[in-house]
């Protein structure tokens, strides 16, 4: 038994020493390195320094107006595509914009040579694609319940007739709100199921009726933390009155 | 008499009461800790790693308390010797739960760097100032380092004191609990290098030891259940009680020969003495009286039986020293022995 316990100790020992003294002298290496480098966070693949060497960002936008309007002819337009022109600015970069689909560009992320990808997304939605990542959500879309100037806001649906616009799929949502969709927007509709930021130009009020958060964000290659960095920076700066940006470009 | 009735002496009593309410704050504590991880965990690998851990380590406080509370069940017809055991049964609880989630654990981080996910961090608002996020899981670590690392000490005592194996495989894990911290922050800086492998390594090293830890208490808590030898609460030696027992018995002239065999029932040993005696011994009295002395030995005592032979069976396996850990020879499986 004592055989046993002898057996039994040097392993122990050789386990501890291994742990209490390799762990701490990398913790301090990492430290140090941190510490003499101004860069830090840094990018795996250096989406940043290319950026900055090459002076141009790659940009695959998604036709999603008013985020972002592809038209036949010419530059890109809207809320978004304002962002990412003054980033460029900041920058001092060129800016090569690629019209694509939205998952061939958030597949391009990890496959291409694709710096960033705008278009309305939503965080849920990029966070499905391997290798791509997501800036934090610099704007919060509410789909709501809009009322008629002149008629009371609603505490509930109770099944009145609420006007769907065709473009923003909402229907399940009002109906299990109690509402009963239509896509007629007649004198006797006097609800409508819209984004927050849309409301005024409708001539509507806004009810305690919220049907859906979007959080929305733009996506970049997974890990590339510097970029990222970069990015949100400007995104903290310029974001602030950005449902301002999005009524200037609706159509 | 039944021994079944007899209860933890006062000492023992209220070291357990302090046992009890030092695991209800820790468990309080660990909420805060599994909180401030889970709000900070952000894509990091290592800190989903270590939240795991720190969820996980919610089972052995939680198991201790059950167990204490249902050991003090009064014995009844359905469960005549009472609820003792318990607590050999939280042992295994907890120790399969670590063993298992190490396993996941392990699994997981495998697959992030076969399938090389970088672990996309962000920034973070303050105050007006923009922060890299790794920092704020830095100091999201570095709190959860330092209350395992107190608890886990202040629970050692009471857990020898009692005994108590749940309580003993608790403390040690909280101590282990700052290299999981350590082994998080070296994940997440090595991500702000650039090495986005370094989260998923760290991840895999705080599993690694998780397992470890796991493997050895399950299989000190089989050991238990298959009515082992009692071993020390540290697992390290056999119990010195059982030779106490021993030299208690040589030491009467009016026994020839003896042989014990004892197992563990939760903290309490219990067990039979088969004895060869003098010619006219024992009488009734003598017998009784040898129980009682045996049983004032030491508070674990909490059951012998005490059995007059006219010659001892040989033994399956030699005295104590034997591992034990070999097939039967084939021509004696079956036979039954005293140990």
């Amino acid at each position: 038994m004592r055989q046993w316990q002898a057996l039994q100790q040097p392993r122990l020992t050789r386990r501890r020493l291994f742990f209490q003294g390799c762990l701490p002298t990398t913790l301090l290496c990492l430290l140090a390195l941190t510490a003499c480098d101004f860069q830090y966070p840094r990018d795996p693949k250096k989406t940043l320094e290319t950026v900055l060497e090459q002076q141009r960002i790659v940009v695959a936008v998604i036709d999603h107006p008013p985020w972002v309007i592809v038209p036949d002819a010419g530059d890109p337009r809207g809320a978004e595509v304002e962002l990412v022109e003054s980033f460029a600015a900041e920058l001092g970069v060129e800016i090569d914009w690629r019209p694509l689909p939205s998952f061939t560009a958030l597949r391009g992320l990890s496959r291409g040579d694709i710096d960033l990808v705008i278009g309305g997304l939503e965080q849920p939605d990029v966070q499905l694609i391997t290798g791509a990542g997501t800036t934090y959500s610099y704007f919060e879309e509410r789909f709501v319940i809009g009322v008629r100037q002149g008629h009371p806001l609603p505490e509930a649906l109770d099944g009145q007739a609420v006007f769907v616009p065709p473009e923003e799929p909402l229907s399940i949502l009002v109906r299990k709100q109690g509402g009963r969709p239509t896509d007629q927007m007649s004198a006797e509709v006097v609800l409508a199921a819209l984004p927050h930021w849309d409301l005024q130009a409708h001539g509507l009020q806004r009810s305690s009726i919220v049907l859906r958060r979007a959080k929305h964000v733009m996506a970049i290659p997974e890990g590339e933390n510097a970029w990222l960095m970069r990015l949100e920076r400007l995104l903290r700066a310029q974001a602030a009155d950005f449902d301002l940006r999005l009524r200037e470009h609706r159509e | 008499m039944s021994s079944y009735e007899r209860r933890l002496p006062e000492a023992q009593r209220r070291t357990l009461r302090r046992a009890q309410w030092l695991q209800l704050v820790w468990i309080l504590v660990l909420f805060s800790i599994i909180a401030a991880i889970y709000l900070s965990a952000g894509n990091s690998q290592a800190m989903k790693t270590a939240w795991i851990e720190d969820a996980l380590s919610l089972v052995p406080p939680i198991a201790f308390l059950a167990a204490t509370w249902i050991e003090g069940w009064e014995p009844n017809a359905r469960f005549p010797l009472g609820y003792v055991r318990v607590s050999s049964i939280s042992y295994l609880v907890s120790s399969v739960a670590l063993a298992g989630v190490a396993i996941f654990l392990i699994i997981d981080s495998t697959l992030t760097l076969i399938r090389t996910e970088h672990a996309t961090i962000g920034s973070v608002e303050i105050f007006g100032t923009t922060l890299w996020f790794g920092w704020v899981m830095i100091a999201a670590l570095l709190y959860s380092v330092i209350p395992p690392v107190i608890f886990g000490r202040l629970k050692m005592k009471p857990a020898r004191e009692l005994h108590d194996k749940t309580l003993w495989a608790d403390a040690f894990m909280n101590k282990a609990d700052w290299l999981t911290g350590l082994a998080g922050i070296v994940g997440v800086l090595g991500i702000g290098i650039g090495w986005w492998w370094a989260d998923a390594v760290a991840a895999m090293i705080i599993a690694a030891d998780v397992l470890r830890d796991g493997f050895k208490h399950t299989r000190a808590a089989i050991h238990d259940l298959m009515d082992e030898m009692p071993k020390t609460v540290d697992d390290s030696e056999f119990e010195p009680l059982i030779d106490q027992v021993r030299a208690h018995l040589n030491a009467l002239s009016w026994v020839e020969e003896s042989r014990l065999r004892f197992s563990e029932e939760g903290r309490y040993l219990a067990g039979s003495i088969f004895l060869v005696t003098a010619e006219g011994e024992p009488t009734p009295e003598r017998l009784e009286q040898l129980e009682r002395d045996i049983l004032s030995l030491h508070w674990r005592m909490l059951d012998v039986a005490i059995m007059p032979r006219s010659k001892l069976a040989q033994p399956l396996v030699g005295e104590m020293g034997e591992a034990g850990l070999r097939p039967l020879p084939k021509d004696r499986v079956g036979e039954s022995g005293a140990r």
